[in-house]
């Protein structure tokens, strides 16, 4: 049988119904043509075949394994942006941000808002509620992309989907636009919403059960551009290998240098294609909730919670949805629960930060020539004064300068160093390449 | 790049440089009275060790080795023992800075300030095995610290030999003090070839600092020496696979990193640091047992599969101390038994003299030194991390010293062999959660991470509804598991505790 992409975690929510066999074909379509354009534009970058691969026309042997890349939940932006001072960083990330999908009209003049989890690291939870008291946490590391597909094919599949996660009857009209959504394409109006159509960053979702990822960062697409673009082998100025995770994120133009996944995953695959090694996503792709850790909670009287934490989507090893709640019948409460050295549980991200989070790849050799490692075609800045390991970084172009008050954050990226003999006879600031060996053209 | 300057005279020798392969005793003490705690201090306040003592008693020591004088722990070249001071360190624990009227200075180190408890070291949270007998791993069954056991202070004597006879006059004094106890007395002592009891030769690897001193004799000198060995990935090093951490990583208020201005703490913590202390008992006689029994299943998949070779990829290095990475490159010299990566290749290296030999191959997949091998576990180098912050960030300075008498594999039934033996297991960190908690907790008791593959099956432990469970570990390009059925390595005691400065000591010592 051919090989089609399979759901996340292999979730089937419209198993039995008649248009199961176009869900599932849809998805393996949808999935299919990310990853094939990514081959396709390395391709178009490199001028000879990458090392990234879409299953879908290489077989990969049953016995390759899949390669586990794993990440802590926690959003690493929020601890930068705080300065390291975590209960800052906690309390931040249970406040919403906004951003702007689209607008009401074709003119463009009524922005449409949305709110989002401030939760970057392809994990986003909430508080469960009921009668206002905080009674468990709920998980997720579902993509939108796979919502809005099920619910292109079933809307009412993905409302008893939230109905389960709620408790209560939800009504379409709460979980849909309720107007069109309209964005400015190179000075044309499109439509990317109708009025009806499924809206993943509805108030339930959001704010109420976590049904799936909603932070602009947290996406499929993110994770397969991020994983295609790190084949590409890098080299600073002095034509140095870079084999440290942030200078390879700076360098390149993937992710978000500033966050626990991006740079983590880019390096994972950066090394793990050395020496023409080729690599693609496992399938089924998705990002996934892998573990929790159990052993770092307990009751008040240092007692384990066991069942505490249950995976209620996903399989093992590929969690789609978790939730943090007392067990049937226990007569203990979030109240009762310590986290860690004695600390009571008060927020989700506590709970984020003994979760991790994983990826999987399937790299083999497939006699493709490693292309040559090229320059930075990015670089970061960072806040002049500021330490670049443990501050916020600003992801430039490479030629483009630093925002007022920052400074280069690794120099040796894209600058050699300067010496009185380099000086003398290059002039400062000239590459080691001389020539233009393509990078320019990757963005 | 300005280097912060150290105050190796109000900062304690045991933290920065340490003293070397040493025999130890360490007195728990518990105080009745703020004036017993502070009589404690007294007394041993002038002799407690400065960094700048350890700097130049570590000089002495070097010295005399390259003049062939004999020094414990290390090759004799004939000669008479070196000088050997009796070094002092002391630390007090959250109890006992409360007790001394500085109850309200708090937040600095939160896991401190809450102790040790079982959700940040991973220990078992049921105080009865299966059998309904005590847990000795848990906390309440502890025979220092947890609940049962507390104590105010740890103090710490350090010589080369003959540590009992050395510190007995001030360990009287102390004794003779009203109001004062002792919780716990446990003696240390290097082993030969400074191997733990195991057999493996342990503390090779650690962290160096950057950090300048005043010498009298040759002005300002960075803290650890640099050998020359070039920067990879923004990381320096001081001797090759020593990479160079900012000073706040261990001390108070030091800077962390590059740029960053000092923080402002209190006289109370500056040049201070947390001390970790975990009373290890080791199950020798289990440990060869259970790997010779692992062996032999796993070589009915895997043929040829030795009992060694299991313990090698255990620890992930061979007894001699030899990386799993550089089996092959022929016999180590100090500079280069720590000189390798994981996930790229190690470049050879000419330093002074000495041609110090590479590692041609990456490991990237985790097959020549598994990813849950122990010193991999607990230091992927360059490898895979899961966490936020870098590898070398996360390194403790470690001062672990054995105790017990060694196991007798010739004649198991000999009756020391009976006896506990272990390690007094104590490191320095200036942030005890996201430092000693990350490389134990997380690392060596989950599976997955920093890379996956498996538990650390020589010291992690695993727990299933609060009670310890097997360990796991996948055998490299195998789907065959390793399962350790049971823990080696056990705590018996342990605490949180702070190693103030001298002048904090001071400041300690005297009554409000």
């Amino acid at each position: 049988m051919a090989f089609r992409y399979a759901t996340p975690a292999g979730q089937n929510d419209l198993a039995g119904r008649p248009n199961e066999q176009a869900y599932l074909d849809g998805w393996s379509n949808l999935i299919g043509r990310q990853v094939r354009g990514q081959v396709q534009t390395l391709q178009n970058t490199l001028g000879q075949a990458p090392l990234f691969f879409s299953e879908l026309d290489v077989a990969i042997p049953a016995a390759v394994a899949a390669t586990p890349v794993p990440w802590v939940g926690f959003p690493r932006p929020l601890m930068l942006r705080f300065n390291g001072d975590r209960a800052q960083a906690l309390a931040e990330a249970e406040v919403r941000d906004t951003q702007v999908l689209g607008f009401r009209e074709p003119a463009l003049a009524t922005p449409v808002r949305a709110a989002f989890r401030q939760q970057d690291e392809y994990l986003e939870w909430v508080p469960l509620k009921r009668n206002g008291e905080v009674v468990g946490f709920a998980f997720t590391a579902e993509g939108p992309e796979y919502w809005e597909h099920l619910a292109s094919f079933d809307q009412d599949a993905v409302r008893a989907l939230y109905e389960s996660f709620t408790g209560r009857a939800v009504t379409w009209s709460e979980l849909s636009f309720a107007h069109d959504v309209w964005v400015d394409d190179g000075g044309n109006p499109v439509r990317i919403y109708r009025a009806g159509d499924y809206n993943p960053l509805n108030s339930v979702n959001v704010e109420e059960c976590a049904a799936h990822l909603t932070h602009p960062a947290n996406t499929l697409g993110a994770e397969i551009d991020l994983a295609a673009k790190a084949t590409l082998q890098r080299e600073d100025a002095a034509g140095n290998a870079l084999s440290e995770r942030r200078r390879l994120a700076c360098c390149s133009n993937f992710g978000d240098p500033n966050r626990n996944s991006d740079p983590g995953i880019g390096l994972a695959v950066n090394l793990t294609v050395r020496g023409g090694v080729s690599l693609t996503l496992a399938d089924p792709v998705g990002l996934y909730i892998l573990s929790f850790d159990e052993g770092r909670i307990a009751d008040k009287d240092g007692n384990p919670l066991d069942d505490w934490w249950k995976l209620t989507r996903g399989v093992s090893g590929r969690g789609l949805r978790a939730e943090f709640r007392p067990p049937a019948g226990s007569a203990l409460s979030i109240a009762d629960v310590r986290v860690g050295n004695d600390e009571p549980l008060v927020t989700g991200g506590q709970l984020a930060e003994l979760t991790t989070m994983v990826l999987y790849a399937k790299a083999l050799p497939l006699g493709v020539a490693e292309p040559p490692a090229r320059r930075c075609v990015r670089r970061c800045c960072v806040k002049k004064g500021s330490a670049p390991e443990s501050s916020m970084l600003s992801h430039e172009r490479r030629d483009d300068p630093c925002p007022q008050g920052s400074v280069n954050a690794f120099p040796e990226l894209t600058q050699l160093p300067i010496t009185p003999f380099s000086r003398r006879t290059m002039g400062a600031g000239v590459s080691r390449h001389g020539g233009n060996n393509g990078s320019d053209q990757e963005e | 790049m300005d280097e912060p300057l150290i105050d190796v005279d109000d900062l304690q020798g045991h933290i920065w440089p340490g003293f070397g392969s040493t025999d130890a005793v360490l007195l728990a003490l518990a105080t009745a009275t703020p004036e017993a705690l502070r009589a404690v201090l007294t007394v041993v306040l002038p002799h407690v060790t400065t960094a700048r003592d350890a700097l130049e008693q570590r000089a002495a020591r070097k010295a005399a080795f390259q003049a062939g004088q004999r020094v414990k722990g290390e090759a004799s070249a004939g000669g008479a023992a070196t000088n050997d001071p009796l070094r002092v360190s002391v630390a007090l624990t959250r109890r006992g800075l409360d007790l001394v009227g500085f109850d309200t200075e708090r937040g600095v180190d939160t896991a401190f300030d809450t102790g040790m408890t079982g959700g940040g070291t991973g220990d078992p949270r049921r105080e009865l095995r299966a059998d309904g007998s005590p847990e000795p791993a848990h906390p309440k069954n502890w025979v220092v610290g947890g609940p049962n056991r507390p104590f105010d202070l740890l103090v710490t004597f350090i010589t080369q030999s003959d540590v009992a006879a050395c510190c007995k006059p001030l360990e009287d004094q102390i004794l003779a003090l009203t109001d004062v106890s002792v919780v716990r007395r446990d003696v240390g002592e290097d082993l030969p070839d400074s191997r733990e009891h195991f057999g493996f030769q342990d503390g090779i690897s650690g962290p160096g600092l950057y950090g300048e001193y005043d010498d009298a004799r040759h002005g300002r000198v960075p803290v650890t020496t640099r050998h020359g060995v070039p920067a990879v990935g923004g990381t320096d090093f001081g001797r090759p696979g020593q990479p160079l951490v900012w000073p706040g990583r261990f001390i108070v208020g030091l800077p962390a990193s590059s740029g960053a201005a000092p923080t402002a703490e209190s006289s109370l913590w500056r040049n201070g640091s947390f001390l970790v202390y975990r009373r290890l008992v080791q199950d020798v006689r289990a440990f060869y047992a259970d790997t010779e029994a692992m062996a032999a299943e796993l070589a009915a998949t895997v043929p040829g599969v030795t009992g060694p070779q299991v313990r090698n990829l255990i620890v992930g290095r061979t007894p001699e101390g030899q990386s799993l990475m550089r089996v092959g490159a022929g016999a180590e010299t100090l500079l280069s038994i720590n000189h390798f990566f994981y996930a790229t290749p190690t470049p050879e290296l000419q330093l002074g003299d000495e041609l110090v030999a590479g590692v041609a191959k990456a490991d990237v997949a985790g097959m020549t030194c598994p990813f849950w091998a122990h010193v991999r576990k607990v230091n992927p180098r360059d490898g895979m991390n899961d966490l936020p912050e870098e590898t070398k960030n996360l390194q403790l300075l470690r001062r672990g010293v054995p105790f017990g008498p060694i196991y007798d594999h010739d004649d198991v039934n000999a009756a020391t062999n009976a006896s506990e033996r272990g390690l007094l297991f104590l490191s320095y960190q200036r942030r005890i959660r996201e430092q000693f908690e990350s490389l134990s907790s997380h690392w060596m008791n989950q599976f997955d991470v920093p890379a996956g593959g498996g538990h650390d099956l020589l010291v992690g432990q695993t727990l299933k509804s609060g009670a310890f469970s097997e360990k796991r570990a996948n055998w490299p390009g195998t789907t065959q598991q390793l399962v350790a059925p049971r823990n080696w390595v056990s705590p018996t005691g342990g605490a949180y505790l702070f190693a103030p400065s001298i002048a904090a000591l001071k400041q300690l010592a005297r009554a409000t």
